[in-house]
């Protein structure tokens, strides 16, 4: 984003790219991500978890589409035209993230993450590794890994 | 020590694996043969063993290499017939065997092993049929000192190994000493031993070669015996290069052959001389085309190093060819003894053990590679032996699908449709192919896992006291590698278990008067796509009384649940997890684990296995295979729009009930429903209730609140029969609303129709209906893995991705019905209680009747029993003649007497109109017809048949039938009313008993109507009749007439005592034993056929097919039963 000064950027940041998840502003580390892409394609896995949304042929690859809203625990994402699938590699295997719409890729100083604030605990907090305080908005960090660990 | 490079030992230890899964199924054979020595399986075994020895020391495996030199003594003396096989040498040499495979298994450690118990035992062997000689050296002992025998051998032992013989080049310029016991060890190890001159300057330094280096080559593919090198001249190596020559002299011990010897050194061949065993000194042949391969220029490292790759495996396969041509003259006692004769001078003795040093030095490729050889982990699933023709077909695969491509490439940038097609169906034919042939390279024979069994089974017999023997059929069969592998252990566990709980102790089988050798049989075979294996011992077989029994103990079922469950299913009960059968546990088998565990084993693999036993008999298992787990056939079915596949393994067949038939072959019991299936009830799994699509359904494609509606649909259910009618209703509720934003209309199409599609899978013992909403095609599919996440959903065996790039789940069968509550034992259960129920109402109230209902005008129904008519045939009036005052019908190139029931009964007369149906039947000998008006139907009705009310001639009773008074058709009354004369014949044959009076028949039934039929026939033929209403009926009734009765005929079903039971009474008295029974059934099933052959039925009839019975009556009591 143009207001981050390139000192700050230079030192300790973090590229977030953030996503909307319901109408919630999400970040994660982009590094973790491998692609974005807008497959829907999905076939239903019946009694799979809640938050499953089903799997997709992924370049030849079977991919689990997890919902993110449903495990951080808000209404399940209604799939639409500006709903992306964030395909992250997690311990060995690809799993799709489904999220609403995607936003920015932002620049986020270290200075300007702080801890999650303390009534955010419960299913939600646990995800979160920070919030990120930009202008007119604030970025829960999501805590990949932690997300995708197994019930 | 140090260990050669990779390459050269992995062939070695694949080698030495190889000639070790034979070498243990050869010893069985000597074993067998005993004292009737096969000489070539000797040598077989003899010459692995030799090349295992061999490549043991030139790899510098020391214990191996001892190990198997004794091994090999033994053999030798076998081979000389010193030493004749007994189990007990075979049994230390099967457990040499043994320490061997370890050895070559652990290949690095090898070197620190201790062998010394069988090194021990194999020597005592040898010193048990040699003389005793002293065994004091620990060192290896040749061949050609163990085959000396008596006095002779000690005569000469002092002077041997001290001997040393000196020879020389031919021109006689270089002498040379060698211990004759080095030379004879050399040889021993099937090396030769050659004399090379030549020139260290001119073949070794100008050529780029260090002399370091070649020394090392040298003497890691052979053992220097000796040299000389002309010292006055070293000193001019560091000169400036026109030193002139430094000329070598060496006698050289190697495996290679006189042909590859030359490419060690790269001189002229005429200055390499082979000693051949009478100390002759001959030049080596010139050499072979491989020459221009070692003529190459040596500096490029990867050109050496392919050459020392192609050489070492030269070594091996040379060293195995020759060894054994030159083995057996070196243990030839009398060439030795020539050869001490020649000349042999004595000197100072060497210390034995000199071919440690082959190895002792560096390899041949001079580079320091043990760290990473070290390393290098040697299993056997590391590499896999392929055939070079494969890999070449592999190769043109590769080659055909490059140049498709091409074309495809090619035909896309000119945008030419048709050349895009035949590239793409080219792709296609390759990929398939391709497919096939890299599937084959992963094939291996299933003899790979049968061979080890022989052994098995023959140390589990030793151990036991049992004799067994094991047929083997189908080695050859092949299966994937992975598969071959995984099946190892359960089937191992399989005939472990047949040996010691199956097979009896040779004295029980001579109580039961069976050979006391057991006979144990394994055979693969392919059979639809899967492989078949088959365990079959003729033991004592499984009692599946004693099973339930335990299990019932066990806690594993209900008392209640062993009532109604079969033989079959009792036997099958030793799959359940937690049940193991043998009284005591041995070491053997029943080590705690059992059955169940194999069955999951074989799960694992997509295999089913099938327990059949008779109990005294014997047991066959069978286990059913795919051929590979990558690619499986599937059948693709599709529930609420989704696709999903089922393995074509689990798949029996495909069922499709039509909409009209659902009420009638769909039956609820309790809350389970099943399907009437050839007289089976199969339980039925709705997949979408399995799974639970109702409540997860979550139409992503939809925003409307479906899941709610259709979980009310759901509970709508349950009601009586008209369940699959709300289903369909509720199916087409939802395609339309489906249809409406999202249209499927081909995956629909069959709902309309409101009929069941139903998907009959097994595994292993269980089998029930899956029921589906469509059926697709069959493919193969590649399995892919589920994530993570979907680890918990155990209704999937993973996914597959289809030719539309969607992706289906593959339906697990076996965790269905898990999920489903469907345990095999209560899915059968209930099934079980239902046939029975419907068995018993059934005999409560009669017999069960095949009948054909047809018409003879609108309103009068008739039958005949459907297995008297032989056809049915429609015709048009025009087609009958009226010729002689007979109504005919030209039929199959004869004339075919055409009748009605009218001309007899008093029915209505025949319709009158165009078309006419005529029954066929067969009286006499003769085919008559039987005018008929339609419909015809065939019912299997169980009806007491009403035999006074409306019995007149050609009606032998009435019954109501579908709601109409319904008439049964005499055909034979009417026949012989109408052509007395056919009869006549038949009549005059009367038979006699012996008195010259009418024979005396028993009729034993238990229905009034049936009785009478049967006495009249009797009475008809002019036989005494006595009538009895059940089995015990009649066993009085015998026991008071036993004089007169000449023959019984008996109904199978009965109150009180039924057919069986009385056929077995009556057998079981001898003074009956020639009494005739002949036995009256309805539906002549097989087995109760065949039942009744057991307990003594002479011949079984059909109710009212008087001409047979009446054929065989007249044939019992002229000549009475045939035994």
């Amino acid at each position: 984003m143009k207001d981050i000064s390139k000192t700050e950027a230079k030192h300790a940041t973090l590229e977030l790219a953030t996503f909307y998840v319901g109408e919630a502003l999400c970040g994660m580390n982009i590094l973790k991500i491998q692609e974005i892409n807008k497959l829907m394609e999905m076939t239903r896995v019946p009694q799979a978890p809640a938050y499953v949304m089903g799997i997709l042929n992924l370049r030849g690859q079977i991919v689990t589409i997890v919902d993110l809203a449903k495990k951080l625990g808000l209404p399940s994402t209604e799939l639409t035209e500006k709903s992306r699938n964030i395909i992250v590699n997690s311990k060995g295997e690809h799993i799709g993230l489904m999220t609403s719409r995607i936003s920015d890729v932002v620049q986020a100083g270290s200075d300007k993450i702080e801890a999650p604030p303390a009534n955010i605990g419960g299913v939600q907090g646990k995800y979160f590794t920070g919030v990120y305080k930009t202008e007119n908005s604030l970025v829960g960090i999501l805590d990949v890994e932690s997300v995708l660990m197994d019930e | 020590m140090t260990i050669e490079n990779d390459e050269t030992l992995q062939i070695y230890l694949e080698e030495s694996r190889e000639h070790l899964a034979n070498i243990e199924n050869d010893f069985l054979a000597i074993e067998k043969a005993g004292a009737e020595i096969n000489e070539e399986l000797v040598n077989k075994v003899y010459r692995a063993a030799h090349s295992i020895k061999g490549g043991a020391g030139f790899m510098g495996l020391t214990i191996i290499k001892d190990l198997t030199h004794e091994m090999e003594n033994i053999l030798g003396k076998i081979r000389s017939r010193d030493l004749i096989p007994n189990p007990e040498i075979v049994n230390i040499l099967l457990m040499a065997s043994d320490a061997l495979k370890n050895l070559i298994e652990d290949v690095f450690n090898s070197n620190d092993a201790d062998i010394s118990d069988h090194i021990e035992a194999l020597r005592a062997i040898a010193d048990g049929s040699a003389t005793d000689r002293p065994q004091t050296i620990s060192g290896p002992v040749t061949s050609q000192d163990e085959d000396r025998t008596g006095q002779e051998t000690n005569d000469c032992l002092e002077s041997e190994v001290t001997q040393t013989i000196s020879f020389s080049f031919p021109d006689g310029r270089y002498m040379f000493s060698a211990s004759q016991k080095d030379i004879a060890m050399a040889r021993d190890e099937g090396k030769r031993i050659y004399l090379i001159e030549m020139d260290l300057m001119f073949d070794v330094i100008f050529k780029g070669k260090k002399p370091r280096e070649f020394a090392e080559e040298m003497q890691a593919c052979g053992v220097i015996l000796g040299s000389s090198i002309n010292v006055d001249s070293i000193c001019e190596i560091n000169g400036d290069g026109d030193a002139g020559s430094i000329p070598f002299f060496a006698c050289y011990a190697s495996i290679l052959k006189p042909n590859d010897i030359n490419k060690l050194f790269e001189i002229d061949e005429g200055n390499i001389f082979e000693m051949a065993e009478d100390m002759s000194v001959n030049p080596i042949p010139r050499s072979t085309p491989d020459r221009s391969a070692a003529s190459r220029p040596e500096d490029s490292k990867t050109g050496s190093e392919i050459k020392s790759q192609a050489q070492s495996k030269s070594y091996m396969r040379d060293h195995r060819s020759t060894e054994d041509t030159s083995q057996k003259e070196s243990l030839n006692p009398a060439k030795a003894r020539t050869e001490a004769a020649a000349g042999i001078s004595q000197q100072k003795k060497k210390s034995p053990g000199k071919q440690d040093h082959v190895s002792g030095s560096e390899t041949g490729k001079g580079k320091s590679k043990e760290q990473d050889t070290q390393t290098t982990a040697v299993g056997s699933d590391t590499s896999l032996r392929v055939h070079v023709s494969l890999l070449d077909s592999l190769m043109n695969l590769a080659g055909e699908l490059v140049l498709s491509r091409n074309q495809l490439i090619q035909a896309f940038s000119s945008g030419d449709q048709r050349a895009s097609e035949l590239a793409g169906q080219r792709i296609d034919l390759i990929t398939s192919e391709l497919q096939e042939a890299i599937m084959l390279t992963r094939m291996q024979a299933v003899g790979n896992v049968f061979n080890k069994f022989p052994r098995v089974v023959r140390d589990l017999a030793r151990k036991l006291g049992k004799d067994i023997n094991l047929i083997l059929e189908g080695n050859d069969v092949e299966m994937d590698k992975t598969i071959i592998e995984a099946i190892s252990d359960p089937l191992t566990h399989l005939v472990r278990n047949s040996v010691d709980h199956g097979i009896e102790t040779p004295e029980e089988r001579q109580k039961s008067g069976k050979d006391q050798k057991g006979l144990v049989r394994l055979k693969a075979f392919h059979e639809a796509g899967q492989v078949n294996i088959e365990i079959f011992d003729d033991g004592r077989g499984l009692d599946g009384k004693k099973l339930a029994s335990a299990a019932v103990a066990k806690g594993l079922i209900t008392e209640e649940q062993t009532s109604t469950m079969s033989e079959k299913e009792k036997v099958n009960l030793i799959f359940l997890p937690g049940f193991s059968t043998a009284k005591e546990i041995t070491d053997v088998s029943g080590r705690g684990v059992g059955m169940d565990v194999v069955k999951t084993n074989l799960d694992k693999l997509g295999g089913v296995i099938d327990i059949e036993s008779k109990l005294g008999e014997g047991t066959a298992i069978r286990i059913k295979l795919p051929l590979t787990l990558a690619i499986i056939p599937c059948q693709i079915i599709a529930t609420s729009g989704e696709r999903y596949a089922i393995p074509q393994v689990n798949l029996e067949e495909l069922l499709r009930i039509p909409a009209s038939q659902v009420k009638e072959r769909i039956e609820r019991v309790g809350y389970a429903e099943v399907v009437r299936l050839r007289g089976n009830l199969l339980p039925l799994l709705k997949l979408a209730d399995v799974i639970g699509i109702e409540k997860t359904f979550v139409n992503p494609e939809t925003d409307s609140s479906e899941p709610d509606k259709r979980r009310a649909i759901a509970d709508r259910r349950c009601k009586k029969s008209p369940l699959f009618r709300d289903k369909s209703a509720q199916e087409d509720e939802r395609s339309h609303e489906k249809e409406a934003k999202h249209p499927r209309g081909l995956d629909r199409r069959y709902h309309a129709a409101s009929a069941l599609n139903i998907v009959v899978v097994s595994t292993g013992s269980m089998k029930y209906g899956l029921v589906v909403d469509d059926l697709h095609d069959s493919e193969e599919i590649v399995v892919k893995p589920l994530g993570r996440h979907l680890k918990h959903c155990k209704g999937y065996a993973g996914a597959t991705i289809m030719g539309d790039g969607k992706v289906a789940l593959i339906l697990d069968v076996a965790n269905l019905a898990r999920m489903a509550q469907l345990t095999s034992l209560a899915g059968t259960d209930r099934a079980a209680e239902v046939s029975k129920e419907a068995s018993d109402a059934a005999a409560a109230r009669n017999d069960r009747q095949s009948l054909l209902i047809f018409r003879n005008s609108d309103d009068e129904q008739f039958v005949v029993p459907l297995n008297q008519v032989e056809r049915i045939e429609k015709i048009m009036r025009s087609q009958m003649e009226d010729v002689g005052g007979r109504k005919v019908l030209q039929y199959r190139g004869g004339t075919l007497p055409l009748f009605s029931i009218d001309q007899v009964a008093h029915v209505k007369p025949i319709k009158e109109s165009e078309e006419l149906l005529v029954v066929v039947f067969s009286v006499t000998g003769r085919a008559v017809g039987l005018m008929a008006m339609g419909p015809v139907d065939v019912m299997e009705v169980s009806v007491e048949f009403d035999e006074s009310t409306i019995k007149q001639d050609g009606i032998l009773g009435s019954a109501i039938i579908a709601g109409h008074t319904t008439l049964l058709v005499d055909v034979y009354g009417i026949v012989k009313i109408l052509n007395p004369e056919w009869f006549i014949f038949q009549d005059q044959e009367k038979v006699k008993n012996k008195d010259g009076e009418a024979p005396t028949v028993l009729v034993v039934e238990d229905s009034n109507f049936f009785r009478n039929q049967v006495k009249s026939y009797m009475e008809g033929d002019g036989y005494n009749v006595v009538e009895a209403e059940d089995g015990l009926d009649a066993w009085n009734k015998l026991e008071e007439h036993a004089e007169e009765i000449s023959l019984v005929c008996t109904d199978i079903e009965m109150p009180n005592m039924d057919g069986f039971g009385l056929t077995a009474k009556i057998r079981s008295e001898a003074r009956y034993s020639s009494l005739p029974i002949v036995a009256l059934t309805t539906l002549a099933g097989d087995e109760d056929i065949a039942r009744g052959k057991r307990v003594g039925v002479d011949e079984y009839h059909i109710k009212l097919d008087k001409e047979r019975l009446m054929e065989s009556v007249r044939r019992f009591l002229k000549k009475g039963r045939s035994i």
